[in-house]
């Protein structure tokens, strides 16, 4: 298969209109990036407010702070982020010359950058930024409780960035089904093209009840009568759900899915229980589209005791998850690079945020758990803990292959330092806060119910990680302007991502290996150290298996 | 029969433990691999596939999926249902920013955004029924101490039971995001003995204590309530109807 | 390649039986009734998901082999100039007729470049060919 480029036009049309996945890719990574930033921002403004005696800033404020940080950590940063890494390497990892639909992922690109900016114009608006928190739940968002156009902002940004998502996702699932190079059978794909095809199937298949309850509660905010009552707020929640359950595995499967990578390459061997690592994938993305209600156990409205049980079965796929990331350091021969170190940390933060997860899909232990700071740390246990650390591995993993050089060790391991400290520090108090009685959303508190101490700490966690952020930043300028060369290949990696240069071609590759199994690359150095042995008779007898 | 406590600390009692434990042993298991992995010398290992032990962890894991769903449902069950004769039936109204509480015989206790909420009394070791609606948006009836919330919805009586062991004040929190003065939303719960209740409550029918002053205070949400009281009479007649 | 659209069907029919897993719990009746819109919702995703895998069987049943050259493009403003559009349009909904008549001409403007864009790919496969 061979391809014929145009001839490149002026650099400024390309950034804005490339049609290069790999471009696009990079433009939306940076676009959720500072998105990341500016969110983050937000939180150590809360953090501000919740270790100070007395507050720094208003009530009205603080509710605008919480929704825009909750909307923009999870609408615009985690989950284009993991769809923009699908973006790049999965038609590197199947040997396709290019994406499906290049067009389309550059629309993507640009609902993103337009549905962000839509959602933040809301601070510039005279009654502030959207304040429902990121549900938007009815009746609290309607046109009587949220009036103003900060409201209306957010829900045009959230359609839009959300429209972008779905259609990445489709460019990428079309790309992993029907583009592959002709030897990359299903089965040969990598683990985190799989990871990325289960990612794509929740978009696809998930995110529409998003954009409909968001038409619904648009619809009665300027007509009425759409969702009535307690029946229309109960509706508008399932249909939230629909969506808000499958997008917290979202923004966990790219990351799993890269860990697994770089847990293989890191190890020397092969992905351990590859086919069974596919198959919990497929039923934990599924298991994941039933088990929303969870989320309405105290609202005595949907059927619990089915929820309960989906809820808690996701035990069995994501068990089997972690069987096979341990089973590749089985036997290993292992290089603690800082891609490693966070691929590690994921691996164990994310089980704090996955164990008390199952915890609260009880519901007699949700009913005391709901709605306090004890949710709070689980779910920034799942989503910052597991899935942030997730993708500072894969930053730290791909980078070379993006840009051609290789990001500084030692920053990116006091980086990893630094984030883990903080991290602990920031959430793992807010299980102890919940425990005793702290509501979430709320703006301040007296110092006599004897919460302030273990605020005071998480405030302090987040500095650390704010630090740690600023580490990353500071290497990643270093490692642009004072570039070590990467070359093709610096990790000895296993998948077809490293058979080209660093970075890829527009068309991607000029020749693609043999393709005989899942780790091309690994098959290729393992046949040629065994034909050297051979060579040299070292090896008693017979053909390599 | 609803008794939330015991429920959450018995499924409590068995769920943290396991999470904890597997915890510890899979971060054990990762340590030690860690610790050969980051020895070894000789080329690393090629077995990559182990169907038959996946297939019987991950039966096992269903099993334990089972045993616990098992928990759950039998915990779960009586705490869905409410009695069907009660010893007390209070109705609740949740509204931005106050919560009122109005017993049958007309008594009200009322609650405006304050953390420091006058206790609604309750008596120890019945059944108490609680009814529950909001005037505007969501809000959450969370009694911490009893490990259960309800969310109160708009146009909808929620109903429940709380059960109230031991004698003593229980607080109260909104924990539904409902807007601008959401962290002041508070209520209390004094339970005390039957009879010191009942005295209580006879105390209570001529004028509803605290509320009143507490409500010339609160300013705009005062309004909803005081015509929600002059109501409440009429409300009165139909809870006990 | 047949074989992808397995991926959908095999999914869209895990999707299909937990919607019927839902069926022994029905009988516990919530205030307002049975919840059907749990049942329609994952219901309703495992049919289209199912109906996505025939549409991907019919369709690679009928697919030829894949032309051995394709142009690739570097870039298309009109794309970038489509979504401006219809991002301006959504906005003017909140905004004003001013505004939705804004961006449905930008929009507008970008569909009109996207369909020469297209022709002169097309102009450029049937021309410059293989190499």
């Amino acid at each position: 298969m061979s391809t014929l480029t145009v001839p490149a036009r002026a650099a400024p049309l390309r950034a804005l209109a490339s049609t290069d996945h790999k471009r696009v890719a990079i433009g939306a990574g940076a676009v959720a990036f500072a998105f990341f930033v500016a969110g983050g921002v937000l939180s150590l403004i809360m953090r501000s407010q919740l270790a100070a005696d007395g507050g720094v800033i208003s009530q009205d404020s603080y509710n605008q702070l919480f929704t825009m940080h909750g909307s923009t950590m999870v609408y615009l940063f985690v989950v284009p982020v993991g769809l923009a890494i699908g973006l790049y390497f999965v038609p590197l990892q199947v040997g396709a010359a290019e994406v499906a639909g290049p067009r389309v992922a550059l629309a993507g690109l640009w609902l993103l950058v337009f549905g962000g900016l839509s959602m933040w114009a809301g601070f510039l608006t005279s009654g502030g930024a959207a304040a429902a928190s990121w549900w938007g739940f009815d009746p609290l968002s309607d046109s009587l409780h949220s009036p103003g156009s900060g409201m209306e902002l957010w829900i045009f940004g959230v359609v839009m960035a959300t429209a972008g998502q779905m259609l990445w996702a489709g460019c990428v699932l079309v790309t992993a089904l029907r583009r592959r190079a002709p030897q990359m059978t299903l089965l040969r794909m990598p683990v985190f093209t799989w990871s990325m095809l289960a990612t794509c199937l929740l978009v696809v298949f998930a995110f529409p009840a998003l954009i409909v309850a968001l038409a619904l509660l648009w619809a009665q905010r300027h007509f009425g009568g759409v969702l009535g009552g307690g029946l229309g707020a109960v509706d508008y929640q399932q249909l939230f759900w629909f969506y808000g359950h499958p997008v917290v595995y979202v923004m966990f499967f790219p990351f799993i899915g890269m860990v697994g990578e770089i847990v293989a390459t890191f190890s020397g061997r092969r992905f351990f229980g590859h086919h069974a690592f596919i198959l919990a994938l497929l039923a934990f993305a599924g298991l994941s589209m039933t088990v929303w209600a969870h989320h309405m156990f105290t609202m005595g409205q949907a059927t619990n005791k089915y929820f309960a049980l989906t809820s808690t079965a996701l035990v069995v796929p994501a068990g089997i998850e972690y069987l096979d990331l341990l089973g590749t350091l089985w036997r290993g021969r292992l290089r603690f690079s800082a891609a490693f170190l966070f691929a590690l940390g994921f691996i164990v933060q994310f089980l704090v945020g996955g164990l008390t997860g199952i915890i609260l899909a009880s519901p007699p232990l949700d009913y005391g758990l709901n709605m306090s700071y004890f949710v709070v740390a689980h779910f920034h246990y799942t989503i910052f803990a597991g899935s942030a650390f997730g993708l500072f591995g894969g930053i730290y993993y791909w980078f070379p292959k993006l840009t051609g050089a290789l990001l500084r060790e030692r920053l990116g391991k006091l980086q990893f330092l630094l984030m883990a400290i903080g991290t602990n520090l920031t959430f793992f108090p807010m299980f102890v806060l919940g425990a005793e009685g702290m509501t979430r959303r709320i703006a301040l508190y007296p110092t006599s119910t004897g919460w302030q101490p273990l605020n005071v700490l998480a405030t302090f966690g987040a500095l650390v990680i704010a630090l740690s952020v600023l580490l990353f930043l500071i290497n990643v300028w270093v490692s642009l302007r004072s570039r070590e060369p990467a070359g093709d290949d610096p990790w000895q990696g296993q998948t077809l991502e490293w058979a080209t240069s660093s970075p890829p071609p527009r068309h991607n590759f000029d020749a693609l290996p043999p393709i005989r199994s899942f780790a091309p690359l690994l098959d290729a150095r393992e046949a040629a150290q065994e034909a050297t042995a051979r060579a040299r008779g070292d090896v008693a007898e017979g053909a390599p298996a | 029969m609803a008794d939330s406590l015991h429920a959450y600390e018995h499924v409590r009692g068995i769920y943290f433990p396991i999470a904890i434990g597997v915890f510890a042993v899979i971060v054990a298991a990762l340590l030690i691999l860690l610790v050969r992995g980051a020895r070894r010398r000789s080329a690393p290992g090629r077995k990559s596939d182990a169907l038959a032990f996946e297939l019987f962890y991950a039966v096992t894991l269903a099993c334990v999926t089972v045993v616990l769903v098992a928990i759950t449902f039998h915990a779960e069950t009586p705490l869905d249902r409410t009695a069907a004769h009660p010893a007390l039936r209070i109705e609740v109204t949740a509204a931005q920013w106050s919560w009122r509480l109005v017993y049958s015989n007309g008594a009200s206790v009322t609650a405006v955004s304050t953390w420091h909420p006058t206790p609604a009394f309750v008596p120890t070791g019945e059944q108490v029924e609680f009814v529950g609606t909001s005037r505007d948006v969501i809000h959450g009836f969370w009694v911490p101490q009893l490990h259960f919330q309800r969310q109160l919805l708009p146009g909808y009586e929620t109903r429940f039971d709380l059960r109230f062991d031991r004698p003593g004040r229980y607080g109260g929190e909104c924990s539904v995001f409902c807007g601008n003065q959401h962290s002041e939303m508070h209520f209390a719960l004094q339970a005390v003995s039957p009879a010191r209740f009942q005295s209580w409550l006879n105390s209570q029918t001529a004028q509803p204590t605290a509320a009143a002053a507490v409500a010339a205070r609160a300013g705009r949400s005062a309004q909803g309530l005081t015509a929600g009281r002059s109501a409440g009479r009429v409300g009165a007649a139909e809870a006990a109807g | 390649m047949r074989r992808a659209a397995i991926v959908l069907l095999a999914w869209g029919a895990w999707l299909g039986v937990m919607t019927a897993a839902q069926a022994p719990f029905r009988s516990i009746k919530g205030p307002f009734g049975v919840h059907w819109i749990e049942a329609a919702m994952l219901g309703g995703a495992a049919a289209t998901c199912v109906l996505a895998g025939l549409v991907l069987w019919a369709l690679d049943a009928r697919a030829g082999e894949r032309e051995s050259a394709r142009v690739l493009a570097t870039d298309s403003l009109a794309t970038t100039t489509l979504v401006a559009g219809l991002a301006l349009a959504l906005l003017g909904a909140g905004f004003g007729l001013w505004l939705i008549l804004i961006g449905a001409s930008v929009a507008a403007l970008g569909a009109g470049g996207l369909a020469r864009e297209t022709r002169a790919r097309r102009r450029g496969h049937r021309g410059e060919g293989a190499p």
